[in-house]
């Protein structure tokens, strides 16, 4: 087993900082601290960046706190633009690059973000000029001016060249309870919700993940995930906590699985981290039998069940690795853990597993609130350091999602409330069993099918719609929607133009229905509404 | 690509030529963007403005094979060869096991 590393108490901001890095072991700061495959940077590089990109923040107005907003394609780039956010205290709220505008401006409004780090290309004048934006900061591709929207002739361009005359700064003294950055994630109605974690909480989770995988500056780890997914947490702060590499995997080699294994073995990449979808991917298409993996000794996965066909063969083309299934909201960060002991029987569930060294479970009778005994279903309570402190702006959605239970032990007082239903097993390990609520996975993706709902309804074409998720045994799963139309003498054709152009307007790629399905009446309840799960099946028939 | 008897080869190669291209933009931007308000021309960047999905890859690729009748190798389905559809065709046309190819 590996030696851990006993790191003095740190905030995230002071992460990538040389003398810390060298105090942790890092002897050369020459080593490699983040690539893209085509750039890279050195411990002393990516300091000096950060550093940079932070003075030309605070130049900007930018105050601790404050939020600055990030939509960037994948490069090492993001990473830099990430911590120089948290290094000078303010808040950093990641934007999904390839959803729509009307979209990032939602989460730029919710969050009142007036200053963002962009590409040309990514800073559209429409974005800008709904979400009110005045600072936009360049970090990369070519120096071409950013469209000023009319009547925005006081918005502010900072070009990467200016940004690189800058002098580095350093770190700026935070607070543990002080916000570091917003995670956001779609609400039932459709707005989208605003997770906050604090540089406890993140770092919390940083230290448990570098305890549970034995991180440490030897490793190399792939970014695979986007910085508005949670996952890229683990490489945006384990990763330097150690001293480790990290790989930014750009995220169009994520659609070219044989892309995307090549990489991987060229940069000898020691720990993998995402969905089970892109495993799947890598298994079937990535032409494993032709690339050198050794070097990866551990494969996480988590966001979705990982289909147990699908994982045995995985664990099998990578026969040096070990398996783990990670579980945990955004909300937390992570949970639990649970190593794959061998290729699982194909009906088999694979667990969540048992607690990791930084949580607590508790899993409850839904009407009651009362503790269940092992065997019985009911609903996860989960107590942590590295829980989120709220949603922002949302006290009422809050106090909702975290219970304060008196006479819990010290320190696990909060507890927040997963909707997820589960199991704990005789073996102590916890199955996951389904949600109390209309929340799915789609990919890893997190989607709330109601916020679906009321983005047809309104639609001015349709009357009245719905979504379901279809999984079929063999395939891709898919989401479907379901739309009674206002004027059935309307052109078919016409109708579903119109339904999809607003969907693509208004939802990220991930939550487009692959099919619309035009129907005279959709299925309802007694009380009249909607009926989802005959709506399922109607689908299937 | 796979070794194919060599008259089969000749049919192959000979397809891959500029009425290829066109044919191969249109399918993408009937069957793949489905999107009325955008154009693909032959050097249309397909990846970096999120395009052509994963599931895209796997259409284009399939619709690639059923079009010329062979099977593309799976270890040739990389980024290189997918960035624009000239891309797609210049490794259609290097793939082909006869080098005398008209354009």
């Amino acid at each position: 087993m590996r030696p851990v590393v006993n790191f003095p108490p740190v905030s995230l901001n002071q992460l990538v900082e040389p003398a810390r890095l060298a105090q942790i072991g890092v002897a050369d700061l020459r080593a490699t601290a983040v690539t893209d495959g085509t750039r890279t940077l050195d411990w002393q590089e990516y300091d000096q960046a950060i550093g940079r990109l932070a003075t030309a923040l605070v130049d900007a107005g930018v105050e601790p706190r404050h939020r600055v907003g990030i939509r960037l394609h994948k490069t090492v780039d993001s990473f830099v633009a990430v911590h120089a956010v948290i290094r000078i205290g303010a808040v950093m709220v990641p934007l999904d690059p390839l959803a729509p505008e009307a979209h990032a401006s939602a989460v730029l409004i919710d969050a009142s973000v007036s200053v963002l780090i962009s590409s040309s290309g990514l800073a559209g004048a429409e974005l800008i000029d709904r979400a009110r934006i005045a600072t936009v900061l360049l970090v990369a591709g070519d120096p071409v001016p950013v469209p000023v929207p009319a009547g925005k002739a006081l918005l502010r361009v900072i070009g990467p060249d200016e940004i690189a005359a800058l002098a580095a700064m350093a770190p700026v003294d935070v607070v543990p309870d002080d916000p570091a950055y917003i995670i956001y994630t779609s609400g039932s109605t459709g707005k989208p919700k605003g997770i906050v974690h604090t540089h406890r909480s993140a770092m919390a989770y940083a230290a448990a993940a570098v305890r549970e995988y034995d991180l440490d500056r030897f490793d190399r780890l792939a970014n695979i995930a986007p910085l508005h997914f949670d996952q890229s947490t683990f490489e945006l702060y384990a990763a330097p906590l150690v001293g480790a590499t990290v790989l930014v995997v750009p995220e169009p080699v994520l659609r070219f699985p044989a892309s995307l294994s090549a990489l991987i073995a060229d940069h000898q990449i020691t720990v993998w981290y995402s969905v089970p979808y892109l495993l799947a991917q890598l298994s079937t298409r990535g032409v494993l039998a032709d690339r050198d993996l050794s070097s990866l000794r551990w494969v996480l996965f988590g966001g979705e069940s990982f289909p147990p066909g699908q994982l045995a063969a995985l664990m099998r083309q990578l026969n040096g690795a070990q398996f783990s299934n990670v579980y945990g909201p955004a909300e937390v960060n992570q949970c639990t853990s649970y190593t794959v002991p061998g290729p699982p029987e194909p009906d088999s569930v694979v667990p969540i597993g048992r607690a990791w060294s930084a949580a607590e479970l508790r899993i409850v009778d839904p009407a009651s609130g009362q503790p269940v005994a092992p065997g019985t279903p009911g609903v996860l309570l989960v107590a942590t350091d590295s829980m989120m402190t709220g949603y922002w702006n949302r006290p009422d959605l809050t106090a909702a999602a975290i219970d304060t239970i008196v006479g819990t032990p010290p320190g696990a007082a909060r507890w927040y409330r997963t909707g997820d239903l589960v199991v704990e097993q005789a073996d102590g390990n916890v199955l996951f069993l389904g949600r109390i609520d209309n929340q799915v996975k789609l990919r890893g993706h997190r989607i709330e099918l109601e916020a679906i709902d009321a983005v047809l309804r309104d639609i001015d074409v349709v009357a009245e719609g719905t979504c379901v998720v279809v999984r079929p045994v063999e395939g891709d799963d898919r989401l479907v929607a379901l739309v009674e139309v206002v004027d059935a003498d309307l052109e078919r054709s016409d109708t579903l133009e119109r339904i999809v152009a607003e969907l693509r307007a208004r939802l990220p790629k991930y939550s487009l229905p692959a099919e619309i399905r035009v129907v005279a009446e959709l299925p309802r309840t007694g009380t009249g509404k909607v009926d989802r799960g005959r709506s399922l099946e109607l689908v299937w028939t | 690509m796979n070794d194919t008897a060599s008259d089969d080869a000749a049919d192959q190669s000979a397809l891959v030529d500029n009425s290829f291209a066109d044919e191969l933009c249109t399918y993408i931007a009937q069957q793949i963007v489905r999107d009325s308000t955008a154009t693909v021309a032959p050097d249309t960047d397909l990846l970096l403005s999120g395009l052509v999905d994963s599931l895209g890859v796997v259409l284009i690729v399939e619709w690639i094979e059923q079009r010329l009748g062979t099977v593309i190798d799976a270890g040739d389905v990389v980024i290189e060869h997918f960035q624009t559809p000239d891309a797609i065709v210049a490794y259609l046309r290097d793939a082909s096991p006869n080098p005398s190819l008209d354009p």
